[in-house]
């Protein structure tokens, strides 16, 4: 029965394989890239094919090539780099300072268990409302100006990752805790040693979370409250009219939220390596 | 190694009408998993424990740890009271509870940093720690590239580490193969027979209780309870599989299995067994 016995206690870890698991393919990077760029190209044809063959009218969809022809054109004027650059900026700097306040305060909150009871109700909240209902009083509290978009920026980020890293406290395993205590652990070095290093995962989530959150809050703020940014440029080029240039400008703010998800998608990996469960 | 103090003549270990109950989160009901249980360990004594599965072997041990506090009853420590864990003690768990972001070797280092006791002398021990458990070449492997006995050995070697007076183990070989576990049984008797620790060791096999113990506490079925306790009348060095023949040996077995059976068949509808 002792063979038994070991079998049953086995870690749960599910297992998986080191190598190409059966029934899926899975592709080496040159492949990949590769892929990527034929879909990608497949996808630029076909924008600039449609709107001609269908008959899209220009104010809908204008052709690829008319909305590429505004970025020199951008360059030209000199609204390019420098709008590129200030968004680039604020949202680098509103997330630094979203980041620095929402990881210690979710660790703080979910490692005090009243703090966690009393406050998880309305983080829950704020969490959920979308940011817009809090423009008009961001806007009253501290005008129509830079520090506003900061504050949109972390008003937005900060509840995804109060709320992601307190979950992640609540998911340490207790016989890890347990292990600690009976080596005499006193509550900081539990803290420190147990409870943050398993959380780090959830760190990583709460930060990604927390940076597509941000990128709302950067375009919202740019929108209504900016004289400078990748959104100014969207609104101005609404405003008369100028279609390619909205449609040139929000390419670029895809690609830089593309860009940023996946930085923080990467990060995440990177954080989470000792769990089993992450393939990498 | 490290100082085992032993306060004037008190047992390493007293437990007096221990009883235990959990909360249980499905049933209204608690569930009792030790009931006056009442227990003496001798400094320097290495104590072995068996009894059918659930009977509340984790369970006393935890107490004894100073993880569990007791419904009833009262456990002392070299004469005191038992009022927490203490750097005196150390546990070797039965589900590892290894830290999974931690390396092998920084897994042992583990009990001596939550007891502030890293520096530069203690961090010396470590690499002998993890020579003694057999998995040197495995310093900065993590516990989910090892094996299920790999991972108990880690565990082992973090609580030795400490170097505690008492050393409380629960089921520290039950995942290691017959062969391993004979040299790991060797190597603990001659550590233990060094150092002089006290050990309480919970196992499920007769022949590693006999092998290994100066006594064999036997548990009844849940709620559990000492039964009985059985010196091993055969004198050590012993070798697993010299003393297999003696009649002393044989005897004991026999015993042990008779008090096994009893209790066994008392949980009519959970017929676990308790040997290989
Ligand atoms: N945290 C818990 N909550 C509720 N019940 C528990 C808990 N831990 C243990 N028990 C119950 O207490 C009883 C004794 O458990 P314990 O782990 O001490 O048994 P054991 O003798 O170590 O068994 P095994 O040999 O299988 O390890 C079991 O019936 C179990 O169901
Ligand atoms: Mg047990």
């Amino acid at each position: 029965m002792s063979a038994a016995a070991g079998a049953v206690r086995a870690p749960k870890a599910p297992l998986r394989a080191p190598k190409a698991p059966r029934g899926r393919k899975r592709f080496t990077t040159k492949q990949r890239v590769v892929v990527t760029i034929i879909n990608l190209a497949i996808f630029c044809v076909l924008w600039q094919v449609i709107p001609t063959v269908l008959d899209i009218p220009r104010i809908f969809l204008p052709k690829l090539s008319e909305i590429f022809a505004q970025y020199p054109k951008m360059i030209e004027e000199g609204v390019f780099f420098s709008n590129v650059l200030v968004s680039i900026r604020i949202y680098v700097v509103g997330m630094v300072m979203a980041i620095a306040v929402g990881v210690p305060l979710g660790l703080l909150i979910g490692g005090i268990r009243i703090l966690d009871k009393v406050l998880l109700p309305y983080l829950w909240a704020v969490y959920a409302t979308p940011l817009i209902v809090m423009m008009p009083l961001i806007l009253l509290w501290v005008g129509i100006n830079e520090r506003a978009r900061y504050l949109l920026i972390i008003v937005s980020a900060v509840p995804a990752i109060v709320v992601i890293v307190m979950e992640g406290i609540k998911t340490v395993e207790p016989s890890l805790l347990r292990a600690a205590r009976s080596f005499g652990a006193d509550r900081r070095v539990l803290f420190t040693k147990v409870v943050i290093p398993s959380t780090i995962p959830f760190i990583g989530t709460g930060v990604k979370m927390g940076m597509s959150r941000g990128l709302i809050g950067l375009f919202v703020g740019e929108l209504f409250t900016a004289a400078t940014g990748i959104g100014y440029v969207i609104a101005l080029a609404g405003k008369v009219f100028n279609i390619s240039r909205v449609y040139a400008m929000l390419l670029m703010f895809v690609a830089f939220s593309v860009v940023m998800v996946g930085l923080a998608q990467y990060v995440e990996r990177r954080l989470s390596v000792w769990r089993s469960s992450a393939v990498l | 190694m490290a100082e085992h103090h032993r306060a004037g003549g008190h047992p390493a270990v007293r437990a007096v009408d221990v009883s235990v109950e959990y909360d249980r989160s499905r049933e209204k009901d608690k569930l009792v998993a030790l009931e006056n249980f009442t227990l003496e360990v001798r400094a320097g004594e290495f104590l072995m424990v068996v009894g059918a599965s659930g009977c509340g072997k984790s369970t006393f041990l935890n107490v004894v740890a100073g993880l569990l506090f007791p419904a009833k009853g009262q456990v002392w420590v070299h004469g005191e009271e038992v009022r927490g864990p203490g750097k005196d003690r150390a546990v070797v768990f039965q589900d590892y509870a290894l830290m999974p972001w931690r390396s092998v070797e920084d897994n042992v280092k583990f009990g001596l940093e939550m007891q502030r006791r890293l520096n530069g002398d203690t961090k010396d021990r470590i690499p002998h720690y993890i020579e003694l458990v057999g998995l040197s070449g495995f310093e900065k492997s993590y516990p989910r590239e090892l094996s299920g006995g790999m991972r108990q050995r880690v565990g082992l070697a973090r609580a030795l580490a400490t170097e505690p007076s008492i050393l409380l183990m629960d089921e520290p070989f039950a995942a290691v193969d017959a062969l391993t576990r004979e040299v790991m049984q060797e190597e603990l008797a001659r550590i233990i027979g060094e150092t002089k620790q006290t050990v309480i060791f919970i196992t499920h096999s007769v022949d590693e209780a006999i092998t290994l113990g100066d006594r064999i506490a036997v548990v009844t079925s849940r709620p559990g309870r000492i039964k009985e306790i059985l010196p091993v009348p055969i004198p050590r060095p012993r070798n697993g599989r010299e003393i297999r023949h003696l009649s002393e040996y044989t005897d004991l077995r026999d015993r042990i299995w008779e008090l096994l059976a009893g209790e066994t068949r008392l949980m009519a509808r959970a017929p676990e067994t308790t040997e290989s």
